[in-house]
Formats: structure tokens, sequence, C-alpha cells
């Protein structure tokens, strides 16, 4: 309208609007003084007349600046001062909004941020829907997403009609040379991989068959994070040569930053599928593949799995029980993090409500307590609709504050997500704030404190807003509905924060229950380092006289107990692992052969890890190459493959370095877990270092103080012997041990934050409705102090009240909790989802930190003065 | 704070102040006193226009478009601001003087039955 225009054009033009209407008056004045001197009155009573008839200027001017002013936006600024002054005013109310709108708006957006970044935004990848992984799978033991052979991958590759293509890559590594001496993992893929993936490079050209002729450089692409780390993200870098330690390779191309298909890859390297893999050798590699058009996930499971009962009749020996799973790569991605995203999600879910509730709460209190304002104000002449108002910009003044903050938070936390890189949720680099669960979190935060500011009022007619005016004090108890109704809010807190701290509780028992689990070693006093002796530099001969030469030079330090050294320590997940058969036993049935865990160890690495040599003994100085093969094993491996009987003297065949080799088992030692805390140890057979010298080697250092102290001589000591050879990993066994519970620890710690949380804000949320409380029953406590109450009595109904509202909370909460907490799952370790100790435990703390939040109203409560209220009333 | 009334004189019907502004501006642009003597001369003093009704009205005419308003020097050489009504304003007159007629000629029916 035009109008609107015109009022606009007011708006800007306000400070030219006020001096014309100012000047106008002053001329209307002196036009009626002049007229009164014409008709004869003297200059002084003119000039009075004509003040007397133009009347106060400034209200005259203030009714013709109303009629432009659009009634919402003119007292808006009014209303922000108003609301500002009422924040200043009650700082603990702002305060306890504000920190309630930043926790529940940071916290949940932060956390939200990263479950829709892992579970529901696709695979970087173009019709990442089409993409499966590919698994074997071995019923009898019913050993699900085992990693694949070269062989099997093969023939599915040359028989299987689903796929678009299919890829195989496995784990490879390079030691870079130069003055950071550093150890890569990567993955060697086959020609196949890219396309598979549709991945193209961000620099640079992708691998193609020179790459792999004889003679050629290893050829090598370098993942972005590598590029920009260690070449600073210099883009001459492609085409030039990498020195490593034993070789040159060629950078011909950097992919891109969302590339990133395993998760820890620094680079890509060619594997040529030569037909040297068409043999029965292990399986240890991951294949992917691109379904054909119109193909499902299932269809090619179906084809893949007729192919595998084909390859079990062909290669009894190697494939029998063997099947294929086909899994589409978006759930293989997520599917191990998605319990756990979940749970989390329910989690702050729920905080989400909380701080909803205690908004709401706190507005609602907040509203009552101002009904006689409320009433002055409607009595001097406010209408409802500008009460209402009022009321919304003061919600809103809270809500501006408490989000500003909330988003910093919310910024803030998914930084400190991003940088924890905690190990069970994938892609979490690529995690940022989603704007849309900002929005979503203000949204809902917001709308609870207009709702409930504005629901007490909305529900006034124009008459009532005054009526608290007549009746001083109010009825005894004020408001009960209003009261009622934060209650029920404050019991709906209090249920919701039970079931986050029962959850906590049991994750954090959990937690202790796995770190009480005997390792099977001794972790306090060890320092431990990973070594890698790759390339023609260390032959077998050179990898023997190092090991020896750095292990006696360790041993010799001051402070040093005992050292030894192993190919793979405990607890790093699943070893190596092989068929094994004890020849002095009938041989079971194909696929039906038991399985154990192969490592190599040295003379001193029992002793070291105080690992108890239970029968026999361990390796010597003597168990060379030259000597008989020997081995000892753990006791697992005497219970469930010789029944218990001794094993010293028994010849097993294993199929691990070399086809069908036998050894002797001289020693049996305790058993050490190498897949996880959680997880019981498997049969394990140990190999002397003399007589299988590995390259890869972790080093365990007893010491006879803190390790820590020792890292930088033994640091120093490795560089002296070899300053190329990076070393890996040196740290204390403690942490080492710590760190392999991190995928239980990350969700404990967040699940107790957000317990926390919840049971602040919840406590905050009663302090508040039983201080209104006491606030409004001063008078009715008064009266009964002066007709004989003693203190306890008042202090029991004030008690009773909070204790009233926590009761029913938690009978509510208990109900939900035991219904809930069976979704922790693999959380849980060594105790039932509905442990009766841990909700006691939780039930208990929350009587305490309720009884904390009564304690203050109740003192108040106690101080009333009954001559005082009751002369207030007179 | 309003002047004490003189009881003998008329109190304006509730919107017809716009009306009796829009007609005195219909004669020629006046300024703001100018249309309080106009209307006071012309009813023989019998309606007289509160300063504290007037300006509020022509802010409110202005706001409507049916009267502009402009810094001009009088015939005495003095400089005031003039309004003087629009084409918007010109119909607005019409319709109310309309309006104002059949009011009129209603309340006369019951006042003084013929």
């Amino acid at each position: 309208m035009t109008s609107w225009l015109r009022r606009l054009a007011w708006l800007l033009g306000r400070r030219r609007f006020e001096a014309d209407l100012g000047e106008e008056l002053r001329i209307h004045e002196e036009m009626a003084a002049e007229q009164a001197r014409h008709e004869g009155l003297c200059p002084e009573a003119a000039g009075f007349a004509a003040r007397r008839r133009v009347g106060n200027r400034a209200q005259l001017a203030e009714a013709a600046r109303d009629v432009w002013r659009p009634a919402a936006l003119g007292d808006l600024s009014q209303d922000v001062r108003y609301a500002l002054r009422g924040l200043r005013r009650q700082p603990g109310h702002a305060a306890a909004a504000i920190i309630t709108l930043t926790l529940g708006i940071g916290a949940t957006t932060a956390l939200f941020s990263v479950l829709d970044a892992v579970l529901l935004r696709p695979l970087p990848y173009p019709d990442p829907d089409r993409l499966v992984q590919v698994w074997e799978h071995h019923r009898p033991r019913d050993r699900r997403e085992n990693v694949v052979s070269p062989l099997n991958y093969l023939v599915w590759h040359d028989r299987a009609r689903s796929f678009e293509a299919l890829a195989i890559h496995r784990s490879v590594g390079i030691s870079l040379a130069g003055d950071l001496p550093e150890q890569l993992t990567g993955r060697a893929v086959s020609s196949t991989f890219f396309a598979v993936l549709r991945a193209r490079p961000a620099l640079g050209r992708l691998f193609n068959p020179a790459d792999t002729a004889v003679g050629a450089p290893r050829a090598l692409l370098l993942s972005h994070g590598l590029w920009k780390r260690r070449f600073g993200g210099d883009s001459g870098i492609v085409g030039s040569t990498l020195e490593l330690r034993e070789e040159t390779a060629r950078i011909v191309g950097v992919m891109p930053e969302d590339f990133r298909p395993v998760g820890d890859e620094s680079y890509w390297e060619p594997w040529p599928m030569t037909s040297e893999l068409r043999t029965r050798r292990g399986r240890g590699a991951l294949v992917v593949g691109r379904l054909r058009d119109g193909v499902s996930a299932e269809a090619a499971d179906r084809e893949l799995k007729a192919i595998a009962t084909g390859l079990e009749l062909e290669y009894p020996d190697f494939n029998t029980g063997w099947t294929v799973d086909v899994v589409p790569l978006q759930h293989q991605v997520t599917a191990r993090a998605k319990p756990v995203l979940l749970l989390l999600a329910g989690a702050i879910g729920c905080v989400l409500l909380i701080a909803c509730a205690n908004v709401a709460n706190l507005k609602l209190g907040q509203v009552l307590a101002r009904r006689g304002e409320i009433a002055v104000r409607a009595a001097l002449g406010a209408s409802r609709g500008r009460i209402l108002r009022q009321m919304a910009v003061e919600g809103l003044v809270l809500a501006v504050a408490g989000g500003a903050l909330g988003v910093l938070a919310a910024v803030v936390g998914v930084k400190a997500l991003v940088r924890s890189e905690l190990r069970q949720i994938p892609r979490l680099a690529e995690v940022g704030v989603d704007i849309r669960i900002l929005g979503f979190a203000l949204l809902v935060i917001g709308a609870a404190g207009v709702v409930f500011g504005l629901a007490p009022a909305l529900g006034l007619r124009e008459g009532e807003l005054r009526q608290p005016l007549g009746r001083r004090g109010g009825e005894t108890g004020g408001a009960p509905g209003g009261r009622r109704l934060r209650g029920a809010l404050v019991s709906f807190q209090v249920a919701l924060s039970l079931m986050l701290l029962a959850g906590a509780g049991l994750t954090v028992r959990s937690l202790g229950n796995l770190l009480s689990q005997d390792p099977g070693f001794d972790a306090r006093n060890l320092l431990t380092m990973d070594l890698s002796l790759s390339g023609e530099a260390y032959a077998e001969e050179r990898r023997i006289a190092f090991s020896q030469e750095l292990v006696s030079r360790i041993a010799a330090l001051p402070g040093v107990a005992e050292v030894g050294l192993v190919n793979a320590l405990p607890l790093h997940g699943q070893p190596a692992g092989t068929r094994i058969r004890v020849l002095s036993r009938p041989a079971p049935p194909p696929g039906q052969e038991p399985v154990g865990d192969i490592s190599v160890a040295d003379t001193g690495y029992f002793r070291a890890m105080r690992t108890p040599l239970l029968e026999g003994r361990g390796f010597t100085a003597s168990d060379r190459s030259s000597a008989p093969n020997v081995v000892v094993v753990n006791s697992a491996f005497a219970r469930q493959l010789l029944d218990g009987t001794s094993p010293i003297g028994q010849r097993i065949q294993v199929n691990l370095w070399e086809p069908d080799s036998i050894v002797e088992i001289v020693g049996v030692v305790g058993d050490m877990r190498r897949v996880g805390l959680e997880v019981a140890a498997r049969p394990a057979v140990f190999y002397p270092y003399l007589q299988q010298p590995a390259r890869f080697l972790s080093l365990v250092i007893r010491t006879e103080s803190a390790p820590e102290e020792l890292a930088p001589t033994v640091r120093a000591l490795v560089s002296g012997l070899d300053r190329q050879l990076p070393i890996l990993n040196l740290e204390t066994m403690q942490s080492y041990v710590a760190a392999s519970t991190d995928d239980r620890r990350y969700p404990m710690l967040l699940l107790s934050l957000l317990a926390g949380l919840a049971v602040v804000l919840s406590v905050v949320g009663l302090y508040g409705v039983l201080a209104y409380s006491v606030g409004q029953r001063s008078r009715e406590i008064g009266l009964r102090r002066a007709l004989g109450a003693t203190g306890g009595t008042i202090a029991r109904l004030v008690t009773g009240e909070g204790f009233r509202f926590v009761g029913i909370g938690l009978a509510v909460g208990l109900v939900a909790t035991l219904l809930c907490t069976r979704f922790l799952g693999r959380l849980l370790y060594g105790l039932s989802p509905t442990d009766a100790v841990t909700l006691a435990l939780a039930a208990g703390g929350l009587l305490v930190m309720a009884g904390f939040a009564t304690w203050i109203p109740t003192r108040r409560a106690l101080r009333v003065d009954p001559a005082v209220t009751l002369r207030e009333d007179g | 704070m309003p002047a004490p009334r003189d009881p003998l004189r008329a109190e304006l019907l509730p919107g017809t102040l716009d009306l009796l502004i829009l007609k005195t501006l219909s004669v020629q642009p006046m300024h703001g006193y100018g249309i309080a003597q106009h209307i006071g001369r012309l009813s023989a003093e019998a309606l007289r226009v509160e300063e504290g009704s007037l300006y509020p009205a022509l802010q409110r005419l202005r706001l409507k478009g049916w009267v502009k308003a402009e810094w001009k020097l009088s015939p005495t050489r003095r400089r005031a601001r003039y309004y003087a009504l629009t084409p918007a304003g010109r119909r607005r007159l019409a319709l109310e003087v309309s309006a104002f007629d059949r009011l009129v000629t209603a309340v006369r029916r019951v006042v003084r039955p013929a």
C-alpha cells in the first residue's frame, strides 16, 4: 500500500519531520498571539492566551507522531529496553536461561551435526547406492566380514556378471627417507579400483599400465592430507620423484580431499594382478564393487554365493566352509557406528527436551511471578496485545542472547569432536556445523520459551489482567494450576535425567569392568614403540643383527629391567591367524580346522610383559635358524586343542610362512588378550624371532621408574643406530591399553557429559519451581508459623513438595530406564542393562542433587517471619 | 491541558473533523492556524477546532494521501506550512459530504418527524 511507502518515507526522514512539526506549532502559537494582540490584549497576556490555546506542544507533537508510527515498530525498541532492564534486574533468572540455551543449542547441534554427517550424508562418490563391499564369510566359525583371498577375488572377477566393476585393495607401507623419516600406510589397489569408486585425481593422473611395467619406478597417488602435510600442498610435486628408504618412487597425482575410502591411507599404489596371486594363499584384502544397473545387492549376493559354492568344491582344502557376503557400502561404513550414534542421538534429544522444559519453566515462573507488575501496567492503560508483545520480546531477547552463545558453543563443539578423531565414527573429518540442525535447535528451544511465556498471559482475558491488584498477595499458595504444570515439567526432567544418568552409569561401570580385566600382562612400567625394518637394507640377517644390537643396548640403559620384542602387541585387533593341526590328533574335516593367532617373539618378550611361563621353556638364544623349529603356545591352545593335556613335545602343522611347516611346542605361557580387552584369548602360537625375523617390530621395555621418562633416551638410541628409521607410537603400555578402549570410552564420555548436563538442568528447574513456590506461599507459611507450626513442619512442607515432583519423576524414569538401557548393547560389558546397583546409584545421585535444590528454598521458608507476613497483609 | 469549554459551543460530531478540514482546504491551500480560524469563522465561532485534534488529524490525512504539505511564504511574508488537497483528497471530500448529508437527513428525521 502506498500508505506504507509514506510511512517508510516518514521513518527515513524522521528528523526532518520532527523539525517541521516543531516549527509549525511554534508559528501557530505566534499567529495566535498576534491575533490576540490585534484584539487588544497586551503582549504578555496575548502570549499566555496563545500558549493556553495550543496547549502542551510536546504532547501534541507526540500525538501527531503516533499517527505515523507503525504501532508494532514504534514500541519495539522500548520493549527491548524493558526486556534488558528486566534481565539485569533478575540476573539469576537470565543466567539460568542463557546457560540452558547455550548448552542445549550448542551440545545438541554439535552432536546432531556429527550424526547427520555420518548416518545421513551419502558417500562422497557418484551413485554411492550402487557400491558394495564383498566379504568372505566362514560359516562353521560364523566369522563374517572376513578379509578376502586374492585368488577368490580373481575368480569372482572373472565369473560374476552382477558388477560393472570389481576391485581389490590391501594394506601396504612405505618409509619416507630424509631428515624426517616417516612410515606411511597406503593401499595397493587393482587397476579397477578408481573406476569402481568413479574417483578422479585432484592433480595429475590415475595409474596406467606403464606404471606396473618391469623396471618402472613405484608409482604413487598421494592423499590430499599427506600432500598438504608433507609437501605443503605444492602442485609442482606431480611427476617428481620421491626418495624412499630403499628406492625412489614417482608421484603421479594427488587425490581429492574427500577421497578416503578406507580412512587412514596416505597414498595408493598399483597392485598388478599377476598369475602368482592365483595360488592358495591367505586372506588379507578388501573388495569393493559397483553393481551393474538394475542389479540389486541381494542379486549380486546370490550370484557370488553360488560362485563361492563352486570354489568350495574346486579348492576344498582352502575354501571349505567359506561363503561370500555382499553388503551395500553405505551400510558397511555406518553399520558399526550406527547403534552408538543412535543411542547418543537419543541422549541428545533427551537433553534438548530437558533444556526446553527448563526454558519453559523459567518463563512460566517469571510470568506468574510478574502478574502483579502486569496488573499495574494493565491498570495504567497497556492493552492486552501490548503486554503480550512485551513478553514475547522478552523471550526473544533471551533467545537471541542464548542462541548466539549456543551457536558459538556448537561451532566449538564440532571442532572439538572433529579433533577428538573418535575411531568409531567414520568420515568424522567431513563433519561441519549443520545449519539446518542449528536452526532446528534454535527454533525448538526458542519456541518453548515464547510459548510458555505467552501461554499464561494468553489465558487471561482483558479484565482479568488487573485482578491481582484487587487482591494483594493473591490467594494462598498462588496460582496452583501454574505450580502443578511446573511440577510436571520438573518430574519430566527428572525422569529423562534418570535415564541418561543410568545409561552413563552403566557405560562407566562397563568400562571399569573392562579395564579391570586381566589382559594377561602387566601394563605398569612398560614403554612400547614400533619399528618397521623394511626394504633391502634390512634383509633377514641384518634384521636379526639390528634387533639384537638394539635390545642389548636398551637393556644396558640405567633404569631398564627387561626388554622384549614381538611382531604384534596384544589388544591390537585381530592378529594374523591361520589353520593349525596337531599332528597327534586325527585330522578334522576340511573347513573345521582350529585356528590360532600366530606371532613372533624374542627371548625377553614374556619376561618383559610378565606373562607367566606355565610349562616348558621360553625361547633362548640357541633357537636360531640352524636349530630345530620350535614354538611356544598359550594356555588357551592347550585347553582347546589338546583338551588340557600337556602340549610340551607335541608337533603341530602351521600354514603361514611356509605351507604345512611342522614345528615342536617347547613351552606354554599365560593367555594374553589379542583382539581387545572384551575378547577372550584364542589359541596362540609364538615363533622365536631368530627363526622368523619379522620386519615389523614392537619393543616392550620394562622400566624401574616412570616409563615415559625413558622415552627420549630410547628415541635417541634408535636414531643413533639408524638415523633414517622411523619410530612409531612411542608410548607407555598403560596409555596404549587405555587407547584400546577408545571405542567405548568416547561414547561413555559423551553420555556422561550429557547426563551431567541433564542433571544440572533438572536441578536448576527444580530449584526454580521451589523457590517460586516458597515466595508465593510466604503468607501461608507465616500464618502456619503464627498458628504454632514448628520449623520441622515447614521444612517438610517445602521439601515434601520438591520430593513429590522428584519422586514422580524417578518412578516414571525408572520404568523408562528399564525399557531403554538394553539399547546400550555393545557398550555394556560384564553387567546387565538393568543392573540394580547402577540404577540405585543413579536414583540416589539424583535424590542428593534434588536435596541440594530443595535446601535453599527450605531455608528461606524457615526464615519467614510470621509478624512480617501478617503485617504485610493488614 | 484543554481549554475550558463554552457549553454553547457544539462538540464536533465524531468523524466530522476530517470532513471540515477537507472542505476548508478545497477552497484554497491553508496553514494549520488558518484552517482553525476558517472553521471557527464560517461556523460563527460555534465550532471550535482544538489544536490537539487538528494537527494529528492533518497528519492522518497526509498519511492517507488526501492532503499534502508544503512550506510557503504567506501573503504577510511569513513562512508557514501550507496544506493542500490532493486529487484523492478531493474524491474523498465528495464521499464524506454525501455521507454527512445522509447522516444529517437521518438525524433530522428522527429529531423532527414530519
